[in-house]
C-alpha cells in the first residue's frame, strides 16, 4: 500500500505547488509577455475556427487579453498511471494559465491502438495523441511536422533516427523513451558469485547455475503475448542489428533478408524454454503479476523495456535490487547495445481545429522542468537533451553504461508495420511449444511480404 | 415418510456443495480485494486485518460514482426503446401472418446472430459521420437495436399464446387493429416486459464493445469501462481491482435477489411458450 | 384477417421503427463489412486496393483460422451441451421447496449477472499457476501445481467450463419454468403405474421439457459461438493462437495483424456457421418438440 501512500502525498504536494506555479504563471504572462509561441498563434486562430463554438468562444475572447488562446482539446494516451498524472498535472497548471483552454486528458491502457485505428479509418482524431512508437510509420499520414517547433534542437540528436522520417520531418514532441536492454538481480548474481553477462553465452551458463538453486532464469509473463515479443525485439538487437558479418537491418529494408537468419533468434527463446530457465508459468501469467513476482527474489533476469519494473519491485520489497545492463551479444567482440525508442511522444492531428493551442501545449510540455517531472514520475530517460531527472538507482546504471549505443526499436525500424502482431504470435507460440522454429520463420516471412506489399 | 425426510437432507447437502462451487469465484474476489498487494498469502486464507483502502482507492481512480451513474441512463434509456419498439413490431408479427412478415420475423432472428465485432468498424465508421461519438443517444440507439431481436423474439412469442379471439372480439366491437394492440394485448404483456428489461438491462449494463469504442470521453466512461481499466498494463493494482469488480458486481446482483421471483415469471411466459 | 386497419394504416406499420433501427446500425454495417472483405484495406489508412476473393481464398490455407473454427465449435457445442446437462439437474433439484433451495438458485444464477469480461478476469485467478486458487488447494493436497492454461488444448476445454458454469444459471431457471409449466398429475399417474424415477424422466419430464430446452440451447449456441470476453480475460487467445475463437481472431486480425480484409471476411463467415448451426437446432428441435404434442 505504500504505493498509494506514496501516489496521494505526492497529488496533495502537487495541489499544493500547482496553485503556486499558476500563481507565478499568470503574473508572469500578464506582465512581460516573455513566451513567444501565443502571438503568432492568435494570427492563425480564425483561419480554422468556423464551428458555432468557435465564434461563442471568439466573442469571449474580444474581452479577454490579446494573446489569450481558446479551445477544447482532446488529449489520449496510452501512458501507464505514473506517467499519466504527471502530463496531467503539467496540463492543469497549462489551463490555470489559459483559463480559455479546456483540456480533456484521457488514458486508454491497452485498448488504445485498437481505438486509434477506429479513429484512423474514420478521420476523426484527438487533437494530441500519444503515438507510441508509429509516429512515422502508422500516423505520420494524420500528423503534423514539428520541426519549426522551439523545441525542436533540444530533442537528443541520438534520438533523431527514431522519430524522424526519410526526409528528416519529425512529427512528434518526445517526452521520454524506452531503453531497454537486461534486467538482472543484483542480490542473485552476487551470491552466485558471477559478473553481469556481456554475451548470450554467459547468460545461458548463469540460468543453469541459477536453475540448480531453484531459481527462475528470465521472466516471462506471456499471457500478453506482448511479452515474448518484447523479448524478442530486444534481443534482435544482437542477434540481427549490431553484426560485424552482415549487414541485416538494410536487406530487411529492401526486402533481400534472407529469414533463416532468424532462425537462431527463435532456437534462443526455445532453448531458454526446453532448457527450464523461464518461469513455469511463463506462458500463463499476468504482466500484472510481473512485479511481485521479482519482488519474491528468485528471478535473475528480464529481457525488456520496461524499466519502471525496477521501481515497483523495489516498492514491494526493498530488498529486490534489480539493475540495468545492455543487450548481451552475439559473442566475444561483438558490440553491446541498449534498445530504445520513444515512449511517452505527443504529435498533434493534421485537421484539428485549433492549431495554435496544440503548439502552445507541446511547447509547454516541453519545458525542462515538465520534462523532468515525467521522466522521474515515470522512471524513464529523457528524450530531450540537459534534462538530468533524478531516477533513483537506475541512473547509476545509465552512467556506467553512458558510452552505450542506443539503437532503435527493432521492429519499429526495420519491419513493415504490423510485423508486431507477428512476433506476438510466434514468441507467445514458442514458449507454449506450440509451434517449431521452422514454422516461426516460415510465419515471420510470409506477414514481412503481404505486409510490404500492403505498404 | 422418514424416506421423505431423508431425501430432503440429501437435497440440502447438495444445495450446499453447489453453493459452495458457485460462490468460489466471488469468495477469492472479495479476499484479494481486501488484502494489501504485498501480502502474498494463499488466496483461500481469509483477509484477517480487512483493508478497506483498496475500496477507497477503486472508487476514487476509477472515477466509479459516474460511472454507475452513466451506466444506468444508458440501460434505462435503452431498455425503454427495447420495450416499446420491441413490443410494438411483435404485434403485426405475431398476429398478421403474411410471406413478408415471416420473412421479417427471420431477418429479426438472424440480426441476433451477428456477431458484435464483424460490424465494429463499419458501424464505427458510420456513427462518426452520424455525430454519435461521445454522445449518450449514440450509444443508447445501438445498444438498443443490438437487444431488440431478442425482445421481438420472446413478445411474438408470447403473443401468439395469447388466444386471437381476444383482439378479434375487442375489433366487432369497433376498435381498430391498433386500438385493439394498445388496449388489449399491451396490458396482458406485464410479465413478458419484466423478463425484457431484466434480460436486455444486464446485458446492455455488462457490454463492453460498444461502449468502448462509442465513449471515449472520461466524464462518459461507464462501468466496464472503469473495471477494465484496472486489469489492463496501465495499473498494476489486483487488489483495487478487485475491489472495483465487487462495487460493480453488486447493483446487478441486489437487482437479482430482489427480483428473483419475476425471473422465473418471465422465463415462464416467454422462453417457454 | 383484414390487410388493413379500419382508418386505412396497415398495422404492418408498427414494425417499421424497429426495421429502421436494425437496417441503419446493423444491416448497413454489415454489408460494409462484405465490401471491406474484398480489400486488402489495413483498417485505418485512406487507401486500399481490390482484390477480389483471394481473403477468403487465404482462409481455407491458414491454419490460425483453422484452430479458431475448430474452438468456436467446440466453445458453442461444448458449451451449450454442458449448461443444458448441469441446467436440467440443477433444475430437477431445485424446483421444490426444501431449505436451502432459494439460496441455491440465487447463488447460481449470481454470475450470469456478471460481465463475461470481468467473470474471465476473476477465474484468471483461480486459475493462475503462481498463488492460484486452484493451485493453492493443489498443493494442500501434495500434489505439483499445474499451469492450468498453459496448453492450448486444455485451456479451450477450461475457458468451456468457465462459460457453462458462469451461465448454468440461465438454463436453470428456464427449464425451472419448464418444469413447473408439466403439469403434477402427469408424473402422479405415472408413479402410480410404478414407473421408476428415471423412467418418469426419460419418458414424460424431459419429452414435456423440450421447448424450454430448444429455447435455451438455441439462446446458448448462439452465445457460445460468439464467445469473447472470457477468452479474452483468461488467454487472449494464447497461448500462441491456440485458444483463439472467431471472434477474437476477428479482433486479433483487425486491430493487431493490421488485415482488415481478412478479418472482415472472417466475420462474415462466423456470421454464416451461427445462422447454419442455429437455424438447423433449431429447426431440429422444434421438430421433435412438435412430434410430442
Amino acid at each position: 500500500m505504500k504505493k498509494q501512500i506514496r501516489t496521494w502525498a505526492a497529488l496533495g504536494l502537487a495541489a499544493a505547488l500547482t496553485t503556486s506555479v499558476a500563481g507565478c504563471g499568470s503574473s508572469q504572462s500578464t506582465g512581460s509577455e516573455t513566451t513567444a509561441a501565443p502571438a503568432p498563434a492568435q494570427t492563425q486562430a480564425p483561419a480554422g475556427d468556423k464551428t458555432p463554438e468557435a465564434e461563442t468562444a471568439k466573442a469571449e475572447a474580444t474581452e479577454a487579453p490579446a494573446a489569450a488562446l481558446e479551445g477544447d482539446i482532446e488529449i489520449v494516451t496510452n501512458g501507464n498511471e505514473e506517467t499519466f498524472n504527471a502530463v496531467n498535472e503539467i496540463l492543469n497548471d497549462f489551463m490555470k494559465e489559459n483559463p480559455g483552454v479546456k483540456i480533456s486528458y484521457t488514458t486508454q491502457g491497452s485498448d488504445y491502438e485498437q481505438l486509434m485505428k477506429a479513429r484512423m479509418a474514420s478521420n476523426d482524431l484527438p487533437d494530441i495523441f500519444a503515438t507510441h512508437g508509429w509516429s512515422v510509420a502508422r500516423y505520420s499520414e494524420y500528423l503534423t511536422p514539428l520541426n519549426d517547433q522551439p523545441w525542436y534542437s533540444s530533442v537528443e540528436e541520438s534520438f533523431m533516427s527514431n522519430i524522424a522520417n526519410d526526409e528528416g520531418q519529425i512529427f512528434v514532441l518526445p517526452l521520454n523513451m524506452d531503453v531497454g536492454g537486461l534486467l538482472y538481480n543484483k542480490t542473485l548474481l552476487k551470491e552466485l558469485n558471477v559478473e553481469i553477462p556481456k554475451t548470450w553465452d554467459e547468460l545461458l551458463a548463469i540460468c543453469e547455475m541459477g536453475k540448480e538453486k531453484g531459481y527462475t532464469g528470465v521472466f516471462i509473463a506471456g499471457k500478453d503475448s506482448r511479452q515474448p515479443a518484447s523479448l524478442l525485439d530486444v534481443s534482435a538487437q544482437t542477434f540481427i542489428c549490431v553484426r560485424k558479418d552482415a549487414d541485416y537491418p538494410s536487406q530487411l529494408l529492401d526486402g533481400t533478408f534472407d529469414w533463416n537468419n532468424w532462425a537462431p533468434l527463435s532456437q534462443f527463446l526455445l532453448d531458454l524454454k526446453t532448457k527450464g530457465y523461464l518461469n513455469p508459468d511463463c506462458v500463463t501469467c499476468d504482466p500484472i503479476d510481473v512485479a511481485p513476482r521479482m519482488s519474491e527474489n528468485n528471478v535473475l533476469f528480464l529481457i525488456t523495456s520496461s524499466m519502471d519494473l525496477i521501481r515497483q519491485a523495489a516498492e514491494l520489497n526493498p530488498d529486490a535490487k534489480y539493475g540495468l545492463a545492455p543487450v548481451p551479444s552475439m559473442g566475444e567482440g561483438y558490440e553491446n547495445v541498449f534498445h530504445g525508442g520513444e515512449r511517452e511522444a505527443y504529435g498533434i492531428w493534421k485537421d484539428t481545429k485549433h492549431m495554435d493551442v496544440c503548439t502552445a501545449i507541446l511547447e509547454y510540455l516541453a519545458r525542462p522542468e515538465n520534462v523532468k517531472k515525467v521522466c522521474e514520475a515515470s522512471g524513464k530517460r529523457s528524450a530531450l537533451k540537459d534534462i538530468n531527472p533524478d531516477l533513483g538507482d537506475i541512473s547509476q546504471d545509465y552512467e556506467t553504461y553512458a558510452d552505450i549505443r542506443i539503437c532503435p526499436v527493432f521492429d519499429r525500424a526495420y519491419l513493415p508495420s504490423g510485423m508486431w502482431s507477428t512476433m506476438r504470435t510466434i514468441g507467445s507460440s514458442l514458449i507454449a511449444e506450440e509451434m517449431t522454429v521452422e514454422e516461426s520463420v516460415k510465419t515471420m516471412e510470409t506477414d514481412y511480404n503481404t505486409l510490404r506489399e500492403q505498404q | 415418510m422418514k424416506r421423505k425426510k431423508n431425501l430432503k437432507w440429501i437435497k440440502t447437502l447438495a444445495a450446499l456443495l453447489i453453493i459452495a462451487l458457485h460462490i468460489c469465484p466471488f469468495y477469492i474476489m472479495i479476499n484479494i480485494s481486501l488484502k494489501e498487494m504485498s501480502d502474498r498469502s494463499s488466496r483461500w486464507l481469509p483477509a484477517f486485518k480487512p483493508h478497506f483502502e483498496n475500496y477507497a482507492n477503486a472508487m476514487a481512480t476509477g472515477n466509479l460514482g459516474n460511472a454507475i451513474l452513466n451506466t444506468w441512463i444508458i440501460v434505462f434509456f435503452s431498455v425503454i426503446i427495447v420495450v416499446v419498439v420491441g413490443a410494438m413490431a411483435a404485434y403485426p408479427l405475431s398476429r398478421h401472418i403474411t410471406r413478408r412478415n415471416q420473412i421479417i420475423l427471420t431477418f429479426v432472428v438472424g440480426v441476433m446472430m451477428v456477431p458484435q465485432l464483424s460490424i465494429l468498424v463499419p458501424l464505427y465508421k458510420e456513427m462518426v459521420a452520424l455525430k454519435g461519438i461521445n454522445h449518450m443517444w449514440g450509444i443508447v440507439l445501438v445498444s438498443a437495436t443490438f437487444h431488440l431481436p431478442l425482445s421481438i423474439y420472446m413478445f411474438t412469442n408470447f403473443i401468439k399464446t395469447i388466444p386471437s379471439d381476444l383482439d378479434e372480439a375487442a375489433m366487432i366491437d369497433g376498435c381498430s387493429r391498433f386500438q385493439a394492440f394498445f388496449r388489449i394485448i399491451l396490458p396482458c404483456l406485464k410479465s413478458t416486459t419484466v423478463s425484457v428489461i431484466i434480460l436486455t438491462g444486464v446485458g446492455i449494463w455488462n457490454d463492453y464493445q460498444f461502449q468502448l469504442y462509442f465513449l471515449q470521453k472520461p466524464a462518459l466512461r461507464t462501468i466496464t469501462l472503469a473495471i477494465t481499466t484496472f486489469f489492463t498494463d496501465s495499473r498494476q493494482d489486483m487488489g483495487a481491482a478487485a475491489a472495483a469488480a465487487f462495487i460493480v458486481v453488486l447493483p446487478p446482483v441486489l437487482l437479482y435477489i430482489c427480483l428473483q421471483k419475476y425471473f422465473v415469471q418471465g422465463a415462464m411466459d416467454s422462453a417457454v411458450k | 384477417m383484414k390487410q388493413k386497419s379500419r382508418k386505412g394504416i396497415p398495422i404492418d406499420i408498427l414494425y417499421l421503427p424497429a426495421v429502421i433501427l436494425l437496417t441503419v446500425f446493423v444491416v448497413y454495417p454489415l454489408l460494409s463489412g462484405v465490401q471491406i472483405s474484398f480489400t486488402n484495406w489495413n483498417g485505418y489508412s485512406s487507401t486500399y486496393k481490390y482484390i477480389g476473393f483471394a481473403n477468403y481464398k487465404k482462409m481455407f490455407h491458414d491454419k490460425m483460422f483453422y484452430t479458431a473454427l475448430k474452438n468456436t465449435v467446440i466453445y458453442g457445442v461444448g458449451s451449450t451441451t454442458l449448461q443444458t446437462i448441469i441446467g436440467i439437474s440443477y433444475a430437477l433439484l431445485l424446483q421444490k421447496k426444501f431449505p436451502g433451495q432459494t439460496l441455491a438458485r440465487v447463488i447460481i444464477y449470481l454470475p450470469a449477472m456478471i460481465a463475461s469480461l470481468i467473470m474471465g478476469y476473476i477465474s484468471y485467478f483461480l486459475v493462475q499457476y503462481n498463488h492460484g486458487a486452484i493451485n493453492d488447494i493443489m498443493i494442500a493436497l501434495g500434489k505439483e501445481p499445474v499451469d492450468w492454461m498453459a496448453s492450448g488444448e486444455r485451456a479451450v476445454w477450461i475457458i468451456v467450463v468457465i462459460n457453462a458454469l458462469q451461465f448454468v444459471g440461465k438454463t436453470m431457471i428456464v427449464m425451472i419454468a419448464g418444469l413447473q409449466g408439466i403439469p403434477d398429475s402427469y408424473n402422479e399417474a405415472a408413479s402410480i403405474d410404478g414407473a421408476a424415477y428415471l423412467q418418469r424422466l426419460r419418458y414424460i419430464t424431459l419429452p414435456l421439457l423440450l421447448p424450454a430446452i430448444t429455447t435455451s440451447v438455441v439462446l446458448n449456441l448462439i452465445g457460445g459461438l460468439k464467445l469473447f470476453g472470457i477468452i479474452l480475460a483468461t488467454t487472449s487467445g494464447g497461448p500462441g493462437y491456440s485458444s483463439h475463437s472467431l471472434s477474437t481472431l476477428i479482433n486479433y486480425l483487425y486491430f493487431q495483424n493490421q488485415n482488415a480484409g481478412y478479418s472482415a471476411s472472417v466475420g462474415l463467415f462466423l456470421f454464416l456457421i451461427i445462422m447454419i448451426l442455429g437455424t438447423i437446432v433449431r429447426n431440429f428441435l422444434e421438430k421433435k418438440a412438435e412430434g410430442i404434442s
